[in-house]
């Protein structure tokens, strides 16, 4: 500059500092001012409130037990994201994201109605503990944390999960409608052993299966709340659940397995994981292809398990596996600012 | 092309800007700015204890980006200082005081008469002969001082310099709030149309055109009109484009792009055009009275909002902002953030002891406090609404032009429209991130955030 005077130096104002005067120094913020949508924690309640219908069949069917799960889930949940804050010397009041409960109750709908409460605190210290703190929590975890917690049960308490018939409730007196008249297996391993599971039970959710897995009807109702608020993206879960039903069709003349397209789609895990962990923002692929693509592997890989492996439901672990390779198809995208300028240069405006 | 759908618009009752809203203030302090930007430079004129006279040139211009800068007012400079201008850096500025007892019509702020059809429309008449001369025409812009466009682009005088040489094909004037919640573009259209419709023609005609392009709104069908029955009144030829406007099409490369189906020329940091001119009513209107009242620019129309209530002011450049809400009879008492421009793209001022710029279109005053940031969830949507086709959340983190990870990230082509950050759920301010991006900042400079947030990109991406 050639300021041929003196230059008195100022320094700029800071802001709010606490010596200024109300109305004298504002925040500083970088542009832009306005938002739009939801936060990250309103979503997560909303994906939460979104749960409502699922828990409802459950309840429908099962009595209070998904209820009890879940109470005692989202409470071990809290504490166990206490501890770890107080362990990583965070302070308690530290920004909250709702995170936690959500996983605690996603976790809940995957495990069977009779499964022992302590396996549910199990779960949910793994899920909570090992699948989100110690990523990072919020915005750093790499596996859906709700599914590795599931997977460690299986894992560990596999027997759990393959128990056939429903045992005696576990709070007698407050059984639900119950899936008497059923046969006393999961519809996969039922289908598995060559017997046909009527498609209108897997609608409604009369059948044996995890507390959140088994009404479609009821998981429909949560994905229309879920795709009209926005809250998660679409693209994924058009692909999967076409994928499973375009490949299941594909495979079905060579497979011994006695799964219509359909029945393998409404059968154990694979609409809940549709509308809630293919679709999980974190834990796939940032790009819109690459959640198509995210997607259509997952629905690959269930097939793959469930037709492999038999009876077991591969849904989970198909999610589990492509998360894996996840961040791996997000670097794979690379910006196209010529072409979106095409797009623009289209529009034409001058006619 | 992706855009921020609903985000644009305001609704109906809100743009009931009417025209005897218009002010103009008269502060007692002014703080000019000497050149645009901090990285720019000026010849400075003037010396403390100096006297100056209104319409006085205080700085010439020292770059081919820059323009002359008149003083405002007749009175003494008290001193020349650097001072903060919003969105950081210093800039030389003339602090002048005003002389005591100064008549009303000599006073700050006046303009040609408000109501000034006749002034532009004489001046209509004497332009039409300057056919074919836009050099003349751009000399002229710039030497009355007109920089009322975006920081981010030249003063018109120097672009129109650039059209001059060039090869134009339209001259495009967005006549809608370029941003949501701006209504300043809109009001000008309505409320001094003789002003940008002649301003319009002059400079269509100047490069050989048939008649500007205009570019409405759908849903405002009253600025359309405005702006006809003006361009009958002065004879001037126009063309209309009516749009359903939607975030970011008021962005003029956006706006060149989809008018002459070119996509911008490569240059950085402005792929610029060479096929489109894009005039903003403001600039348009600072011509029109620069030629009709034969004046440099020494005042222009603001916008200033609150969360309830708009105003439009003329102010002076220079005016201290601090009187300039008390003007309008606004306190900035319950106020969490003050921001000079549009929502989207403008600066946070961190102070009330800021002043107008030329380049200022208006301030905003929220009480609202700035949201609180969470970690980046990956959730894409900052994917889906960049309107250039980036991977914007992969900015986070990213600490100047060194980073290994910036190169493959084409941060040359954002335009900085801040779409991205609107809709991130977890608040990030993208925009803070992409201009460190582009910007060779070393990481050490940005202490614990960066690092903190590099550690966050590490894992996330
Ligand atoms: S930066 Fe924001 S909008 Fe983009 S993916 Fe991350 S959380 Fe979503
Ligand atoms: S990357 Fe740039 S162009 Fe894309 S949305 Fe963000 S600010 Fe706009």
């Amino acid at each position: 500059m050639s300021s041929t005077v003196s230059s008195e130096q100022r320094k700029p104002t800071e802001a709010p500092s606490a010596s200024a005067q109300p109305g004298e120094a504002f925040y500083l913020t970088p542009p832009p001012h306005v938002r739009r949508g939801f936060s990250t924690t309103t979503r997560q309640l909303l994906l939460c409130a979104a749960l409502i219908p699922v828990y409802a069949a459950a309840v429908f069917f099962f009595g209070a037990a998904p209820v009890v799960h879940a109470g005692v889930a989202v409470v071990t949940a809290l504490v166990v994201e206490a501890v770890v804050r107080l362990l990583r010397k965070r302070s308690l009041r530290a920004p909250w994201d709702a995170g936690s409960p959500l996983t605690a109750l996603l976790l809940v709908a995957t495990l069977p109605p009779h499964a022992p409460i302590w396996m549910t605190m199990i779960g949910v210290l793994v899920a909570i503990g090992i699948g989100r703190e110690i990523f990072g929590g919020t915005g750093h975890t790499i596996f859906h944390p709700a599914l590795v917690g599931r997977g460690f049960l299986a894992a560990s308490y596999g027997g759990v999960f393959r128990a056939g018939t429903t045992p005696a409730t576990p709070f007698p007196g407050l059984g639900g409608r119950g899936v008497a008249g059923v046969t006393g297996a999961t519809p996969l391993r039922a289908m598995a052993e060559g017997s046909e599971v009527p498609l209108e039970n897997l609608f409604v959710g009369q059948v044996q299966g995890a507390m959140g897995e088994t009404s479609v009807v009821a998981i429909l109702i949560a994905a229309a709340f879920v795709f009209a608020l926005r809250l998660v993206r679409w693209e994924a879960f058009v692909a999967y659940v076409v994928g499973i039903v375009v490949l299941a069709a594909a495979t079905s003349p060579f497979a011994e397995f006695a799964a219509t397209p359909f029945a393998h789609l409404f059968a154990g895990g694979a609409m809940l994981a549709a509308v809630f962990f293919v679709t999980d923002s974190e834990t796939t692929p940032v790009t819109r292809g690459g959640r198509i693509a995210f997607g259509l592997g997952a629905a690959a890989l269930t097939l793959l398990i469930r037709i492999g492996a038999g009876s077991v439901e591969g849904a989970m672990y198909a999610i589990l596996l492509m998360s894996a390779i996840g961040p791996l198809i997000t670097r794979a995208a690379r910006p196209q600012p010529e072409r979106a300028w095409a797009r623009i240069a289209q529009r034409r405006f001058e006619s | 092309m992706r855009t921020l759908r609903g985000l644009t618009r305001l609704k109906p009752d809100q743009m009931s800007l009417n025209g005897d809203e218009v002010r103009s203030l008269k502060p007692t302090q002014f703080r000019v700015p000497l050149h645009r930007t901090p990285g720019g430079s000026a010849e400075v004129l003037v010396s403390r204890r100096q006297e100056v006279k209104r319409g006085e040139r205080l700085a010439e211009p020292g770059n081919e980006s820059e323009v002359p800068v008149f003083s405002p007012v007749s009175g003494k400079v008290s001193r020349v200082s650097r001072l903060p201008v919003p969105g950081g850096g210093l800039v030389e500025h003339a602090e002048i005081t005003p002389e005591a007892g100064e008549d009303d019509d000599a006073g700050a702020g006046t303009v040609v008469a408000g109501d000034d059809g006749q002034a532009i429309s004489r001046a209509n008449d004497r332009m039409s002969g300057m056919i074919g001369d836009a050099g003349k025409l751009a000399e002229r812009a710039v030497q009355a001082g007109i920089d009322m466009g975006r920081l981010d682009e030249l003063p018109l005088g120097r672009r129109l310099a650039r059209a001059a040489n060039g090869s134009v094909e339209h001259v495009v004037v967005p006549a809608f709030g370029a941003e949501p919640g701006e209504g300043l573009a809109d009001w000008l259209a309505r409320n001094r149309p003789e002003a940008v419709v002649a301003a319009a023609g002059w400079i269509a005609r100047a490069l050989g055109l048939e008649a500007p392009l205009f570019v409405t709104d759908r849903r405002r069908r009253q600025v359309r009109s405005a702006l006809q029955s003006a361009a009958e009144r002065l004879s001037v030829a126009v063309r209309f484009s009516e749009q359903t406007i939607s975030y970011p099409l008021g962005h003029p490369w956006v706006l060149a792009a989809a008018v002459t189906g070119k996509p911008p020329g490569a240059g950085a940091p402005a792929p610029e055009n060479p096929a489109a001119l894009v005039l903003q009513p403001a600039e348009a209107v600072a011509l029109a009275e620069a030629v009709s009242g034969d004046s440099p620019v020494l005042d222009r129309y603001i916008e200033l909002r609150t969360d309830s209530a708009r105003h439009v002011v003329r102010a002076p450049i220079g005016g201290a902002l601090e009187e300039l809400l008390e003007f309008v009879g606004e306190s900035s008492e319950s106020a969490a953030t003050l921001v000079e421009g549009g929502d989207m793209t403008g600066e946070a001022v961190p102070s009330i002891h800021y002043s107008v710029r030329p380049t200022t279109s208006g301030y905003r005053l929220s009480a609202k406090v700035p949201p609180v940031l969470g970690p980046c969830v990956r959730c894409g949507r900052c994917v889906d609404v960049c309107p250039v086709g980036l991977l914007p959340f992969r900015f986070v983190g990213v600490t100047g032009t060194e980073d290994p990870a910036a190169p493959e990230l084409r941060a040359d082509a954002c335009i900085e429209c801040g779409a991205w950050a609107a809709v991130c759920p977890a608040r990030i301010p993208l925009v803070g991130w992409v201009r460190f991006a582009k910007s060779g900042v070393p990481e050490r400079d940005l202490g614990d955030t960066a690092q903190q947030t590099s550690v966050e990109k590490g894992e996330a991406v």
